[in-house]
């Protein structure tokens, strides 16, 4: 009996040995290697890489790959976490931000990061001369008006404390402050650099960023290096390869034989490759920062009338129009999208009886004739075909209005465009950024103006509160819906990538600009396996 | 001749001053803002208004002709708005790119088309014939686009044989150019085949082709060395004017197999209203266009004797 006992615990010893070895394996295995280039596309060229210039998601994406800002998102979470600043001190009631700057930073040639850097950078932001088109990130910081107006040389709000500390003063309190730090407009670049290079820095970006740039063929490829001095540790990869690929099919093909190494799944194929078992563990979706909607334009008649547009909104079956055109996304009950607070239980509305009882109650029983304008993207012209059927179920006779993007998007901005199909991509995850641009009366281009809306918004840009600026987003979006909301919207987007099994330490964040390709590493080992 | 040349050459002068002058009329009058494009959704009026200013996109069209004139006769053809490019150093870098394509596009479309139609016509009506036209008809009535990933599937995913897209390492990658110059010709290839059919055809009545054979010579030397020679002729004429439009109008070839060139470059200007890109590239594509033709006139020398230019 002793015997079986010591064999049993002489078994259990060694079983217990051998799978710690074996999980010791599996950790080892898991340790990020050095080493190989990392082969990705995009379906579009880049245009200009450098920062103040960046009003593109294409661009800004890029852009972080050479630069840093003071701050940027943490690669998990929507959390902002410090970069090139250290730590900062938050004083006067959100109007004073003092940034202790990293002392262990460089530029791309050799040239130290210092506070004159970061003024540097705001200031070219607002030197009419640049004519940045990001000057509407920082309008909050003093002085901008004077720098625009070309009646002050610098900003004002932005001073350099000492060599490694700057200080932003604000006209008002800004809870999103350190959010907005985020976008592309903030990352910092060097005076000498900018100068050194002149028109050509657009196209040879020189930041303190974890890549340093190689070349750049305009319409084929972007090529860059780890930069192995930087200050958060070098990227894994030494090496990555963009090519600029505009075919999703295309695309997909170079993914298939090997050729990239993470790709976007093109939305005709997505049925096709989310069905393949042998993939599925490689494919990653998600719910994008999207809203998609159709806008009615109060300026025009008889858009001005709340009724009339409660009755469109009940015509319109959100529900109907994503699932028989993008089953793969999410109907909208409002503006926010998946993944982000702020969000309501608002139902999306669908009776074409009400629709039809409010338009006879607003003096149209036999309903209207509306000019609907959308631009010549497929999924445009599908969703204002369906958008035309579903409103001639009430009487109202949809004249649609296609056009290339220019004249489209010429005519929006405009005002010129009675209703049209469009879409918000978020510059940066808060519902703020959504609300501010459909609802604000100064901002929107729909003959939008409330009172208590811009108010509400007021509060939601000065609270630090997140809480508080949920409660405000919920709130605004049941008053808008109450008092008529000028947008039915339709759905929110996500996306499915996929990766060769070989590729590791990948990041899926929602906001564009939060992946600096520093987590990605090759297992060589798989990658021998797999391409022999 | 020299002298010939010398004043086509210049008649080229006047007619990309033409050319130009439409321009400007027509991207004045389109609708569509470039600075909108570029600056998106976020877009402010002051600023908006500030970038139009400094673009000098307010002045009336006929000052910004002016400028464009200019600045041109300087060698200058400005920088893309939208990405602060210099047109000059893009199109050094597109039109290499498309050229060879097209170049590569029409070798393998003329000699297609050239054998095919020769061909079809000897084998009148016989079943050579009937298969060839059928083909003929086929690339004629497909579209680029699809036959493009058509070539893609069966060459490059299933045989292996060609890579999928790109340009490939070195000027003249033979393995990347032939898919996208076999989409690119295939349409034009078809349309030889039945044109150099029907001209060979006519050709083949004639009476100096019934006196050579009379005169016994082999029906092989009849057909290659009397009967071509005259079908060149017109033959010719087609290929030139072929190669500046596919030079110009490559641009669903270039997208589905990702070629940075010409078509893409001036497309997507279009697209975003990138005014000095538009007319550095309609003053480029003109002069193409009319270069070949001279080109064509030139070869005319050669193949007919009885064409003398004084």
């Amino acid at each position: 009996m002793r015997r079986v006992k010591i064999l049993s615990t002489a078994i259990l010893i060694a079983l217990l040995v051998v799978s710690s070895f074996m999980m010791m394996e599996n950790v080892v295995a898991e340790e990020p290697q050095y080493g190989g280039t990392l082969h990705l596309s995009n379906n579009t060229d880049w245009d200009t890489l450098d920062p103040a210039y960046c009003s593109g998601f294409d661009a800004g994406a890029m852009a972080v790959k050479f630069y840093d800002g003071l701050v940027r998102f943490d690669y998990h979470s929507n959390e902002v976490v410090p970069a090139l600043a250290k730590s900062w001190d938050v004083e006067q009631n959100n109007t004073v931000f003092t940034f202790h700057l990293r002392e262990d930073v460089e530029f791309h040639d050799g040239t130290e990061f210092t506070a004159h850097d970061v003024k540097y950078s705001f200031d070219r932001l607002y030197d009419p001369e640049v004519a940045s088109p990001g000057t509407w990130v920082y309008p909050m910081i003093k002085g901008t008006d004077a720098s625009l107006d070309g009646e002050a040389d610098g900003l004002k709000g932005v001073k350099v404390i000492d060599k490694y500390t700057v200080q932003f003063e604000l006209d008002k309190p800004f809870g999103l402050f350190l959010t907005h730090l985020t976008l592309p407009y903030g990352l910092i670049v060097n005076e000498g650099i900018v100068e050194e290079y002149g028109d050509d820095f657009r196209q040879h970006p020189v930041g303190t960023g974890p890549f340093k740039f190689v070349s750049w063929e305009h319409d084929d490829r972007l090529v860059m290096e780890a930069n192995e001095d930087y200050w958060d540790g070098r990227p894994y990869v030494d090496k990555v390869v963009y090519r600029v690929i505009p075919q999703p099919l295309t695309d997909i093909a170079e993914f298939e034989a090997g050729n990239l190494d993470l790709t976007t799944v093109p939305t005709e194929e997505r049925e096709r490759w989310l069905g393949n078992e042998e993939w599925q563990p490689y494919i990653h979706t998600m719910a994008e920062l999207s809203t998609y909607y159709l806008a009615l334009n109060g300026d025009f008649e008889p858009l001005d009338d709340p009724k009339v547009k409660k009755a469109i909104d009940y015509a319109i079956d959100s529900q109907e129009i994503t699932q028989s055109l993008f089953p793969q996304y999410v109907a909208a009950n409002d503006a926010i999208p998946e993944g982000l607070p702020g969000g309501t239980d608002v139902k999306i509305k669908s009776d074409v009886e009400k629709a039809k009882e409010l338009l006879a109650e607003a003096g149209y029983p036999d309903g209207f004739e509306l000019e609907l304008w959308v631009s010549d993207g497929s999924n445009s012209v599908r969703v204002g075909g369906v958008l035309q059927a579903l409103l001639k179920r009430v009487g109202i006779e949809v004249d649609l209005i296609k056009n290339d993007w220019s004249v489209f998007y010429s005519a929006v901005k405009n005002g010129n465009a009675p209703a049209y199909y469009l879409s918000w991509w978020a510059d940066y995850a808060d519902p703020y950024n959504f609300l501010n641009a459909l609802y604000e009366g100064d901002g929107n281009r729909i003959g939008f103006d409330n009172e208590t809306v811009n108010s509400m918004l007021d509060k939601m840009a000065t609270t630090t509160s997140q809480e508080e600026r949920i409660r405000l987003s919920q709130e605004i979006i049941k008053m808008v819906d109450q008092i008529g909301d000028p947008y039915v919207f339709l759905y929110h987007t996500s996306s499915s990538s996929i990766k060769q099994p070989w590729i590791k330490g990948e990041i899926y964040h929602q906001m564009y600009n939060a992946d600096k390709l520093v987590t990605w590493w090759i297992d060589q080992d798989i990658k021998a396996e797999e391409t022999d | 001749m020299f002298q010939y040349i010398l004043r086509r050459l210049l008649l080229i002068i006047p007619v990309l001053l033409g050319v130009l002058f439409l321009t400007f009329v027509l991207m004045y009058m389109v609708p569509g803002d470039p600075v909108i494009t570029m600056l998106g959704q976020h877009a402010e009026d002051d600023i908006i208004n500030r970038i139009r200013a400094e673009l000098k996109l307010d002045d009336p069209w006929h000052v910004q002709f002016y400028n464009y004139l200019k600045r041109t006769l300087t060698g200058n053809l400005g920088r893309s708005y939208i990405s602060g490019v210099s047109v000059t150093d893009a199109l050094k870098q597109k039109l290499p790119n498309t050229f060879r394509l097209a170049f590569t596009a029409v070798i393998v479309s003329t000699i297609m088309g050239v054998f095919i139609g020769v061909l079809s016509a000897v084998y009148q009506n016989t079943w050579i014939d009937h298969a060839a036209m059928t083909f003929a008809l086929l690339f004629i009535s497909t579209p680029v686009f699809w036959f493009g990933m058509i070539l893609i599937y069966f060459f490059s995913m299933t045989l292996g044989w060609t890579p999928i897209s790109g340009m490939g390492e070195g000027f003249f990658s033979i393995k990347h150019l032939i898919l996208p110059a076999i989409t690119l010709g295939s349409r034009f290839a078809a349309f030889l085949a039945r044109y150099t059919r029907s001209v060979m055809l006519e050709v083949i009545t004639q009476d100096y082709i019934r006196t050579a054979r009379s005169k016994g010579l082999k029906e092989k030397k009849v057909i290659l060395k009397h009967a071509l020679r005259n079908v060149m002729i017109p033959v010719v004429t087609v290929v030139g004017m072929n190669f500046a439009s596919l030079l110009n109008g490559s641009v669903l070839t270039e997208t589905i197999f990702a070629w940075p060139g010409f078509g893409r470059y001036v497309v997507t200007a279009i697209k975003k209203r990138d005014f000095q890109v538009i007319a550095g590239c309609v003053l480029v594509g003109s002069f193409i266009f009319v270069f070949f033709n001279l080109i064509v006139d030139i070869l005319y020398v050669g193949l007919d004797p009885r064409i003398k230019y004084d």
